[in-house]
């Protein structure tokens, strides 16, 4: 026997015995979440090109003129003209979000009960959820929702008072609480408000009679939740969360979230100083850790490799995050499991 | 064949080596303090908490079982710990400078010499495993009336963890012969493979990716100690897990082989 045959034999006793300790299975006894398996890609929405071109930074400096209200480099649609302006909303793109992959799957586990819900839907309104709606908005004032309309059956007891060029604004007869309430922009947008008022400006941004201002993370676009959220919004949500010691040196944040088999969300974090932001940063990283450790404990090795795909940067004085939802823990969430089907009760 | 029972002779030598020194007189005393101490206990508080247990659940099997099954751990961590210090001074002893001369004007290869060493180590652990459990067994019928196997159990998998461990050791002294330095060593090498059987929430707990991988790649091999001590506790109250001990044994098996196959290179590549 040669001697260089000792330390190879070794070697292959060394591959053999890790080979034996990954056949153990998890702490906690869980197995068949195949563990090793390699994590799913994720592309952040932060990693994505920008579908809509950003203001250029010389606009904003530039004095603004009369004849050129938007400051947005591109023409806004009609959708985002009734938007507005406001610190606070959220965009949905309901088509895209409809056929994203984790959609399909929520579908053929729930399909049923959501099935009788959009008919129920359909035959009162005549608006098909799944078909006709294309994009909402919803802020802290106006609700906007483009799409196909030209079908939608109002129920008749409700005056409809010709605005503008083409809006018909909608009051229920005799109740003051409903009045002015909705207005129908051509066939294609419905915009819903707490007032006359709120409804009326926004038809006047549609119909080009006001300027439309967007917060940039509205013009920026690129995924298919998104929005601007300002401090007193992120405190309130952030209260019951690890984070809400923290959450009053948050002044605002901006929010994108892309669907596909997983949900991949960044969120750009503004703080009041940058030692704020130091620390929270911290404090994000150790619970990404707990949350990591917490997975390896069940040996989801994928929740792992997919957590461990997040980032936490600090940008100037806020945090840019981007964190991974993954797709079977919705579906898990919803009651199903990772290949869409009901879950056995 | 004739290395065989010369391997064998080595290891009665070792052994008869280890009777004569202090260091078996000093295991043999902490059993029988051990022991001690362990009546001790079950005649205040175990024994009327039994009592209490039989009436209320009228199984003495299970009972045992459970009792058993913690006293497997027990006796998994004594057999290490007596093996690691009985064994630690057999090697430098035997590689010292003169007596590894004087062993190899025998007609005695230097594999048979450290194969042999290894088996000698490896069956005093043994007969200290076996003491203990039978004592242990003993102690548990005069007291209780049951007779738990589960001790034996951990007795077993001690000496399955002590072959990964004493190799390790084994390997050191062929560099450097200190015996104090393979008490130390030994012990290291436990924490750091029980620590392995946590391998996944360590390398969960790590931020860098690349730095993960690594200490993976490096942890993979390691004998996944824990398992082993828990195999007692899996076999009365996780029988799903008991594969996973199985697993560790033999993982701790082919690490035991390989690091003394790099043990019988190393000494043979030196020039004694």
């Amino acid at each position: 026997m040669r001697k260089w045959m000792l330390p190879l034999a070794a070697l292959g006793l060394l591959v053999l015995a890790g080979l034996m300790a990954e056949r153990i299975g998890p702490a906690r006894g869980e197995r068949g979440s195949a563990p090793g398996g390699p994590a799913p890609e994720v592309t952040y929405p932060r990693d994505r090109p920008r579908l809509r071109p950003v203001r250029p930074p010389s606009a904003a400096a530039a004095p603004r003129s009369s004849a050129a209200p938007e400051r947005s480099a591109r023409p806004l649609d009609r959708f985002e003209r009734a938007i507005g302006g406001g610190d606070s909303m959220v965009v949905a793109e309901v088509n895209a979000l409809r056929h994203s992959p984790l959609a399909e799957a929520l579908l053929r586990c729930r399909g049923p009960e959501i099935d009788e819900a959009r008919a129920e839907l359909k035959t009162e309104t005549g608006l098909d959820l799944f078909e006709d709606v294309d994009r909402v908005m919803a802020s802290e004032g106006n609700i906007v929702v483009s799409g196909n309309f030209a079908d939608l059956a109002l129920p008749e007891d409700l005056d409809a008072t010709p605005y503008g060029d083409e809006a018909r604004i909608f009051r229920s007869q005799g109740t003051d609480e409903e009045e002015g309430r909705f207005a129908l922009v051509g066939d294609d947008l419905l915009i819903l408000g707490p007032d006359p008022e709120s409804v009326q400006s926004a038809v006047d941004r549609v119909e080009g009679r006001s300027p439309a201002h967007l917060p940039d993370a509205i013009l920026e676009g690129g995924a298919e939740i998104f929005g601007p959220l300002d401090g007193s919004l992120l405190q309130q949500l952030l209260k019951d969360s690890p984070l809400a010691d923290r959450a009053e040196d948050l002044s605002g944040a901006s929010f994108r979230a892309l669907v596909d088999d997983h949900v991949a969300v960044s969120l750009d974090l503004e703080a009041e100083s940058s030692a704020a932001a130091a620390e929270l940063q911290g404090l994000i990283q150790g619970g990404l850790s707990a949350l990591r450790i917490e997975a390896a404990t069940r040996g989801d090795n994928r929740w792992v490799e997919l957590l461990r795909a997040s980032r936490v940067d600090l940008e100037g004085s806020g945090l840019a995050l981007d964190l991974p939802v993954p797709g079977p823990l919705i579906l898990d969430f919803m009651g199903c499991d990772a290949e869409g089907r009901p879950k056995a009760e | 064949m004739r290395s065989l029972i010369a391997t064998f002779h080595v290891a009665g030598d070792v052994v008869r080596a280890a009777f004569k020194g202090r260091a078996m007189l000093l295991v043999l005393l902490s059993i029988t303090a051990f022991f001690a101490l362990l009546l001790s206990i079950l005649d205040q508080q175990v024994v009327d908490a039994t009592v209490t247990a039989l009436e209320l659940f009228e199984d003495k099997e299970r009972l045992g079982e459970i009792l058993g099954s913690r006293l497997s751990i027990v006796v998994h961590i004594a057999v290490l710990s007596f093996g690691i210090v009985t064994g630690s001074g057999a090697a430098p002893t035997l590689l010292s400078p003169g007596r590894v001369e004087a062993m190899l004007a025998l007609p005695l290869s230097r594999a048979t010499l450290i194969v042999g060493t290894y088996l000698g180590v490896l069956g005093l652990a043994g007969f200290a495993g076996a003491t203990i459990s039978a004592g242990i067994a003993g102690i548990l019928w005069w007291k209780l009336g049951v007779v738990p196997l589960l001790p034996a159990l951990g007795g077993a998998t001690a000496l399955i963890g002590f072959s990964a461990v004493y190799a390790v050791m084994l390997l050191a002294s062929t560099f450097i012969r200190s015996a104090p330095l393979g008490v130390g060593l030994g012990f290291a090498f436990w924490v750091f493979s029980a620590a392995a059987s946590g391998r996944e929430m360590i390398t969960a707990a790590i931020d860098n990716p690349l730095t993960a991988r690594v200490v993976g790649a490096v942890m993979a091999p390691l004998p996944r100690l824990a398992h082993l001590a828990g195999s007692g506790v899996f076999w009365v109250e996780q029988p799903e897990r008991l594969p996973d001990a199985g697993w560790a044994a033999v993982g701790t098996l082919a690490f035991a082989m390989a690091v003394l196959l790099l043990a019988i290179w190393s000494v043979s590549s030196r020039d004694h």
